[in-house]
């Protein structure tokens, strides 16, 4: 709690809270938002297609949304830490919050595991297991439900 | 631009832009009445019912800022003489329903469309859908015209003690604030944001795959296959055109009088533009295996992808930049 504390009376996060600059917490946050569309974006388009839409996308090219959907995690990581220094007591006290932890710990396995069951055979695979379409179906579902508390998080 | 957001341009606004949901629908349903009674081929599948039904998209995404221009309007003229509120009242609650209805003609409209260019046929009973639904919607956009013009217009009532009337064809604005803002109501609104970012992400996700393929990235994926995930992203759009119309309607000021809704007005009219062309233009249809694709493409892409991430900017910036909230 003492650490929080430290932190929350740091410079960097009285200047994400309080500076009087648009580039302070409303850019820090829209880029948050930016990579959530591109990451939850790409998610649900690979899943999508897994599941049965569109079966006629070759499944072997979309591999780089893979890649692009790390990227764009790695953008909310970033922004994410920022956004937590800016208010760390509240954030830590949240259910909502480590909800939303929960939610992403337990996806990003299953994104790894996704790919490699995908991909396992072959690196054109033309059918979907039904193991690879439950495993698009929980991540799809996760993704959703990490939107979901992450958006309420700023009315707590 | 934010000097130009003053009550009486918006006013002005409005009476320019309510020429699409009256004298343009107009067009457009006789568009599709006659391909529906011609006996030519062409004009059944290739021509003119493929032309009404994309007409009839292009005036319901046009009527979003019909709409958003209304509450403004209103602002600018309430404190006048001789206007009546109840006037405006039922002006807004036809409007409305009007509105609403005209919104499920175009995505008709717009099926018809994706089934088109897939198939070179519109299905009969998409055409009829797009017929009935067009239909009422006329119906109701004259009724939404006639008691908007009562407004300032009290001598064309027949009998000067109707003015401020309700109409029995509409949908209670006043309904729809209460149930986004009212007392008990608190879970209301973040629920609608949650789903606001739902819908952003869907349509966001979809879009960005079929213009990468335009623009030249993943060659191996030929683009009539992406375009099976169309009405996927239509969807994100309408949940967020839901969402977002109750966030209006429950609290319009901070809208109306804040620059950046605007620029997201603009830039979602394009993202819209893009979506029509995603869905008929014939050089994206033909984009094959392997196909390279012409620098137009490849500008119309990057112009189309820079557009959706400005309505995402304008929507996470509205609280931020401006004034409302």
């Amino acid at each position: 709690m003492e650490l929080l504390t430290a932190l929350y009376n740091s410079a960097l996060s009285t200047w994400i809270r309080e500076a009087e600059t648009v580039w302070a917490f409303p850019t820090i946050l829209t880029v948050h938002t930016f990579g959530m569309m591109l990451l939850v974006g790409c998610a649900w388009v690979m899943d999508l297609r897994l599941l049965g839409v569109g079966r006629t996308i070759p499944i072997g090219p979309m591999r780089p949304l893979f890649r692009i959907m790390w990227f764009a995690f790695w953008i909310n990581f970033a922004s994410g830490i920022l956004l937590f220094i800016a208010d760390p007591q509240r954030k830590a006290a949240s259910m909502l919050f480590w909800s939303k932890m929960a939610l992403i710990i337990i996806n990003l396995p299953l994104i790894r595991r996704l790919e490699r069951a995908v991909y396992r055979n072959t690196p054109e695979p033309t059918v979907v297991s039904g193991g690879v379409r439950r495993l698009a179906a929980a991540s799809a579902a996760l993704w959703a439900g990490t939107i979901f508390t992450g958006r309420l998080l700023g009315y707590m | 631009m934010s000097e130009l957001i003053t009550p009486g341009n918006l006013s002005h606004l409005h009476l320019l832009l309510n020429h699409f949901p009256t004298v343009g629908l107009i067009v457009a349903f006789a568009l599709l009445v006659v391909s529906i009674l011609s006996d030519s081929e062409a004009m059944k599948h290739d021509t003119m019912r493929p032309t009404a039904l994309g007409v009839l998209f292009a005036i319901a995404v046009l009527t979003l800022p019909v709409f958003t221009t209304g509450l403004a309007a209103e602002g600018a003229i309430e404190k006048l003489p001789g206007v009546s509120k109840a006037a405006m009242d039922s002006h807004e609650d036809s409007a409305l329903l009007a509105f609403v209805v005209l919104e499920f003609a175009g995505a008709s409209a717009w099926f018809g469309l994706w089934r088109w260019r897939r198939t070179r046929r519109i299905p009969p009973a998409l055409t009829i859908l797009t017929f009935v639904l067009s239909a009422v919607s006329l119906g109701l956009m004259t009724v939404a015209a006639s008691l908007g013009g009562d407004i300032r217009h009290p001598e064309i009532l027949a009998d000067p003690g109707t003015a401020g009337a309700k109409s029995m064809f509409s949908m209670s604005a006043a309904g729809v604030a209460f149930f986004v803002n009212g007392r008990g109501h608190q879970w209301v609104w973040p629920t609608l944001e949650s789903a606001h970012f739902v819908g952003m992400t869907l349509w966001f996700g979809v879009l960005l795959l079929a213009n990468l393929r335009l623009m030249g990235w993943f060659r191996a994926i030929p683009y009539p296959s992406l375009h099976r995930l169309l009405p996927w992203a239509l969807l994100g759009f309408g949940v967020n055109e839901v969402s977002g119309m109750m966030f209006y309607i429950a609290t319009p000021k901070g809208y109306t009088t804040n620059v950046v809704f605007y620029w997201k007005l603009i830039f979602l009219l394009l993202a819209a533009t893009d979506l029509l062309y995603l869905t008929v233009w014939p050089q994206a249809w033909k984009t094959d295996v392997g196909t390279p694709t012409h620098v137009r493409e490849r500008v119309i892409g990057a112009a189309a992808l820079c557009t959706f991430v400005a309505v995402m900017y304008c929507g996470r910036m509205l609280p931020f930049l401006g004034n409302s909230f």
